[in-house]
């Protein structure tokens, strides 16, 4: 379990720190665009269904210092950002009746920014494939929380 | 001149030896007097143990007390010998222990056999029924644990000799919940708790009308235990206002109401401290494993995905403010999303919105029943965010000389070499 959680923190880094070196351009290279945000966005997918658990269940942790744990059940998937401040792919976690969650595969987030004012919808949906398609939102569920990387 | 530091080093050590040497034989010689005037003490104020009578849905029970502090409750009639009388006898072996200043941490709870039952020392003092784990709603050896650490616990605090017994709460079996009152002393005033587990959830400060503050809890308590019963759990729990007064809720069953008084003691306002205390019951149910049942249960099997009219019914989204830290100050609205009652309690969402440097965004959604959050975040448990609309209130910067007014609410532009991914 121990070996699990350092393997899950390090990929993070990696992508952190992936993240980190693409958006200085001296070290323009294999993290910049479409293919850097393709190798971010399996990697992340890789994370997520490897150490998903581990993560929902730090987050929880995390939440019940300040009395805001949540009861119901929670679990952790992939959430992709379009919109004017840039895309970004991360984790989200999703809460909401048992039954529901388990429904949830993605979360499609869309953006839009204008100056001061910001809008944003956050959408569980039922599979990652329909994304681009017609996006199918799975009712009663919705986000606690999430943390994206910049593509 | 070496050697003459080293004798005046030898002198100070010697000196201060001596003074280390003085201090102990002291500190040890006071600490005997110490002893030796507690168990005076507890010889000359003597520990007064006594049974009472009891009757448990009509049938008559005992309960056994320690300078009026009940030890041993809800003792059940064993054959021919009433509850009553096998407390009158554990009682009386007591009295003789205590008159005999014994050692508080010798009363232990082991088998004897198949049977679970207390021991002082080697000697067997009572055995522990099934019938009494049924009254007092746990199981036998739980029971046997519970009434050992009380007794201890009150010889202790009676001022018998020896070492304070172990204050280890009895083990609950899984999935039990064992919902009582319990008197605390606090000062001169008679303070009650209602337990879960253990686990002390209110805390009544004073009585109510003819009733101690004892009763009130026990009032409570049974009224919890009720509502667990019937399927109650921790999402149920909430504290509101009501025909304006603060009251702790099951569903829609009233367990306790909040006076002013109780919330002047806890620094707090009625409405708050009710919602507190219901908290600290979904808390304590929640660590018991306790889930509700009292709604009705969605189609389950393959048709539940597909069954939207149920959904439809049962879900649904609502507009509330948010207020977002600490990167800058937003405020808009939220769009949460769940089961309708919980949808109800929620009046704003805080987002808690950390961007770290340009390459990680964290965001956190707590939807939350008050538009005043205080130490701790009063969170609507089952309820989501969906959506979000919000204005940026902050600047980064002191406006130019000639600025527009409203350019000090721009937010700061992305930096121009900053790559970005055109989706």
């Amino acid at each position: 379990m121990r070996a699990n959680r350092v393997c899950a923190l390090l990929l993070v880094v990696m992508l952190a720190a992936a993240t980190l070196l693409s958006s200085t351009q001296a070290t323009a290279g294999l993290f910049d665009g479409l293919f850097g945000a393709g190798i971010k966005i399996v990697g992340v997918g890789l994370i997520l269904d490897r150490w998903g658990d581990d993560i929902d269940n730090f987050i929880n942790r995390v939440l019940g210092q300040k009395h805001a744990r949540i009861e119901g059940k929670t679990k952790v998937v992939e959430i992709l950002r379009v919109g004017s401040p840039g895309a970004a792919v991360g984790a989200a976690q999703v809460m909401g009746p048992a039954h529901r969650v388990d429904l949830v595969q993605a979360v499609a987030e869309v953006e839009i920014d204008y100056h001061a004012l910001r809008g944003r919808g956050l959408l569980p949906v039922s599979t990652r494939k329909q994304i681009t398609k017609s996006i199918t939102m799975v009712g009663g569920t919705g986000v606690s929380a999430n943390i994206k990387f910049p593509l | 001149m070496t050697g003459k530091h080293s004798m005046a080093t030898r002198l100070l050590l010697a000196a201060a030896a001596a003074v280390a040497l003085t201090c102990t034989l002291s500190l040890r010689t006071l600490w005997r007097q110490g002893n030796d005037a507690r168990g005076a003490w507890a010889a000359s104020a003597g520990v007064k143990v006594t049974a009472e009578r009891l009757a448990v849905e009509g049938v008559v029970h005992g309960r056994v007390l320690v300078n009026e502090k009940v030890v041993m409750d809800k003792m059940a009639p064993v054959g021919q010998e009433s509850g009553y009388q096998r407390a009158e006898a554990v009682a009386k072996q007591l009295q003789d222990a205590a008159d005999r200043n014994v050692d508080p941490a010798i009363i232990k709870a082991a088998k004897d056999g198949l049977q679970d039952a207390l021991y002082l020392g080697e000697a067997w003092l009572a055995a522990v029924t099934p019938e009494d784990a049924t009254a007092n709603e746990t199981t036998t050896e739980a029971l046997a644990k519970l009434w050992a650490a009380q007794i201890g616990n009150a010889f202790y605090a009676a001022g018998l000799g020896g070492s304070r017994p172990t204050a280890e709460r009895p083990p609950v079996p899984s999935g039990k919940v064992v919902i009582t009152a319990q008197r605390v002393p606090l000062g001169t005033a008679e303070v009650a708790d209602v337990l879960i587990n253990g686990t002390a959830v209110i805390k009544i400060r004073r009585g109510q009308g003819n009733q101690t503050a004892y009763q009130v809890a026990s009032t409570i308590a049974e009224r919890l235990r009720k509502r667990v019963e019937e399927g109650y759990g921790p999402r149920d729990m909430r504290g509101e206002q009501r025909d304006g007064q603060a009251v702790v809720v099951a569903g829609e069953h009233v367990l306790a109401t909040v006076d002013q008084y109780h919330a002047q003691v806890n620094n707090s306002t009625p409405i708050a401290l009710a919602r507190t205390w219901a908290d600290n019951i979904s808390g304590a149910l929640s660590a018991a494993g306790v889930e509700s049942s009292i709604r009705p249960q969605p189609p389950t099997g393959p048709e539940a995905a597909r069954n939207d009219a149920w959904y439809a019914e049962h879900y649904r989204d609502k507009w509330v403010p948010i207020l977002s830290i600490p990167d800058g100050i937003r405020v808009g609205a939220a769009r949460v999303n769940g089961a309708v009652s919980d949808v109800k309690r929620v009046v704003a969402v805080a987002q808690l919105e950390t961007p770290w440097e340009d390459f990680l965004e964290i965001d956190i959604y707590v939807p939350i029943s008050t538009k005043t959050p205080g130490k701790f975040l009063d969170r609507v448990q089952g309820v989501g965010v969906t959506a979000l609309a919000d204005f940026n209130l902050t600047w980064e910067g002191k406006p130019s000389k000639g600025t527009k007014a409203w350019s000090i609410f721009k937010r700061p532009k992305r930096k121009a070499d900053q790559p970005r991914f055109e989706w």
